[in-house]
């Protein structure tokens, strides 16, 4: 809010969004097939309007355009979505929740998710939706119903008891969890695609998800960065938010219906991804301080550039096998985080 | 003028009345003081006053306007509230959190203006939080932090402000100076101080007009001659007192008595 000597936060937006762009453009060029940086930005600007007269790429395989456009950038897209979408909910939760261990699945959303798509796994249901087969709608379904669960248990007469939230969501998620563990025991084959899925995963990406994920994603995200100046104020409590003039439990429901939605249609396309929701935010409020206008959307950027390197590394490092994209967050994330918060040790703290 | 009335208030937390009906009128440019033992419905009653809690039935009326026909914002314009508890958040700069008192006058993304960056700036003059502007507000003393709080309710700019034991956890000269400005505040700009107190006799010193309540209901209301006797502070609060008049100050002053 004030005017600090903090960077100018301009130049940061736009050394994110840069960053970003090139990201895109590298990840677009690794793989199987080894494109290359240079190759690869000229066939992502062969697409671009104007910006195409000044590219040719006649000389390059069509195989690598093909490579570019139907394989790699959906799935690009998807982690983009992905990341923002996580961290941007994570900041939301961690603010409204004044809890900083707080994370996109801290409501048992990611648990109902699972037992969703574990349920799809063992019925062996063929049916498909849009293309798509059904597991994303029943890990979707999951997701939303244990987060109506959680809501309707700790909502008392419309108002939201914050602890109450928590420990409901906590207990919806144990009971999840408990269904989900049964099921692998039952259903030994299953168990690997289910371990697989609660590690999360981009394979699944096509333009078909993307298409389906992006309104969410994007409409929501715009929704929560509005709302950034509301949530500074509630992050100060309720009692004082309300003496503020917001109107807090209407504003509680509404971060946790878009957050909630953000959160399950990133769960159900593409698995639970782990750490990314809970240690950016953090990791960018070293950088910005605790105001949301700036949080939400450096959060926002830092976390599609992250998840997208993790993606990249999970499908490139160990060609062809896949690793779990949450394997990887935490394997790159984790000494990245230890390093910030020993540095940041007292502020961490405070 | 007569700018906030109660009337007839009830509040329940489930199964338990904890306001039983309480009816109080409130005029403005005073001072006034809330007393009563623990669990009387004091705080209770200060979060009825703003709109946090929606009473059973009575109302709570600003200049004959039901708070409860309010949006948050505009009620928020007429009255400001200074908690209980210490700022307990994220590591916000003193200047964002008293920044925050004029979020009322600002729908969503509207930028401030001058004019709130002034009112932000006088208030911080007047409480003495200019220097500690960039700080963080956890890095603050006991002191320091409730004054940060209150400049954020002058920022407010409203004709009420509601405080909640706001010196309990401060030394007496912190307490003196925190109690003088809200005191000036009702002296100089006219506006109406509500104040639950635990110190009977910081209530003698400041309040012009006194509530004291017990069990849910107001038992005296009046200057402190009516209110602060030896024995209606014996019967409601259970102990002993003795209530003497330093005459230096014409003020009361209260010790309750050791039961040894």
């Amino acid at each position: 809010m004030s005017k600090k000597k903090r960077p100018a936060f301009i130049l940061v937006y736009l050394a994110l969004l840069a960053a970003l762009a090139a990201t895109i453009v590298f990840s677009a060029g690794t793989g199987s097939a080894n494109i290359g940086f240079i190759d690869s930005l000229r066939i992502l600007l062969s697409k671009i309007p104007l910006a195409n007269r000044l590219v040719d790429i006649s000389s390059l395989p069509d195989t690598y355009s093909t490579i570019i456009f139907s394989i790699r950038l959906p799935r690009i897209i998807a982690s983009v979505l992905c990341g923002t979408g996580l961290s941007i909910c994570g900041v939301v939760f961690q603010g409204m929740f004044r809890n900083p261990m707080a994370d996109p699945y801290v409501l048992g959303i990611s648990s109902g998710a699972v037992l969703g798509a574990a349920l799809a796994f063992v019925t062996g249901t063929q049916a498909t939706l849009f293309n798509l087969g059904l597991v994303p709608l029943y890990a979707f379904i999951g997701a939303i119903a244990a987060t109506t669960a959680v809501y309707l248990i700790a909502q008392k007469g419309g108002r939201l008891v914050t602890n109450t939230l928590i420990l409901s969501g906590i207990a919806i998620g144990f009971l999840c969890s408990s269904f989900i563990s049964l099921i692998i025991i039952a259903s030994r084959e299953q168990a690997h695609r289910i371990i697989f899925w609660t590690l999360g995963s981009m394979t699944g990406s096509s333009w078909q998800t993307v298409i389906i994920m992006l309104p969410f994603i994007l409409i929501g995200s715009i929704i929560l960065i509005l709302n950034s100046k509301n949530l500074n104020i509630l992050s100060t409590g309720d009692e004082t938010a309300v003496s503020l003039g917001i109107n807090a439990s209407l504003l509680k429901k509404i971060l946790l219906v878009v957050a909630s939605m953000i959160t399950a249609i990133s769960v159900c396309f593409c698995g639970t991804i782990g750490f990314v929701g809970l240690i950016v935010p953090h990791a960018v409020r070293f950088l910005t301080g605790p105001d949301h206008k700036r949080l939400m959307p450096v959060s926002a950027l830092a976390g599609a550039i992250f998840l997208l390197l993790c993606d990249t590394a999970a499908r490139t490092l160990f060609s062809p096998t896949e690793l779990p994209i949450g394997i990887i967050t935490s394997l790159l994330g984790v000494p990245f985080f230890i390093t910030l918060l020993i540095r940041n040790k007292r502020r961490a703290l405070a | 003028m007569r700018i906030l009335n109660v009337k007839d208030l009830h509040f329940s937390y489930g199964k338990t009345e904890v306001l039983k009906g309480v009816s109080m009128e409130f005029y403005q440019g005073t001072f006034y003081g809330i007393i009563g033992p623990n669990g009387c419905g004091k705080s209770t009653l200060l979060r009825n006053l703003y709109g946090y809690l929606t009473p059973s039935s009575g109302n709570v009326s600003i200049f004959d306007m039901n708070i409860r026909s309010m949006k948050a914002r505009q009620r928020a314009k007429y009255i400001a509230y200074v908690p209980q508890e210490t700022f307990t958040g994220f590591d916000f700069t003193v200047y964002d959190v008293i920044a925050m008192g004029r979020n009322p006058y600002h729908t969503g993304l509207q930028p401030m203006t001058k004019e709130d960056h002034d009112k932000i700036i006088e208030a911080m003059e007047e409480t003495s939080t200019l220097h500690l502007k960039d700080k963080s507000i956890n890095q603050l003393s006991g002191g320091e932090k409730q004054r940060a709080i209150l400049a954020r309710a002058f920022a407010q700019d409203s004709e009420i402000i509601l405080l909640d034991e706001p010196v309990s956890m401060l030394d007496i000269n912190h307490q003196i100076e925190i109690m003088d400005l809200a005191k000036s505040l009702a002296d100089r700009k006219y506006r109406t101080i509500i104040c639950v107190l635990h110190d009977l006799n910081l209530a003698a010193q400041y309040a012009q007009h006194i509530f004291l309540m017990s069990d849910g209901r107001l038992v005296e209301s009046g200057m402190q001659n009516q209110v602060l006797t030896e024995d209606l502070l014996t019967k409601v609060y259970g102990v002993s007192v003795r209530v003497d008049l330093d005459s230096e100050a014409n003020i009361k002053t209260i010790m309750p008595l050791s039961r040894l």
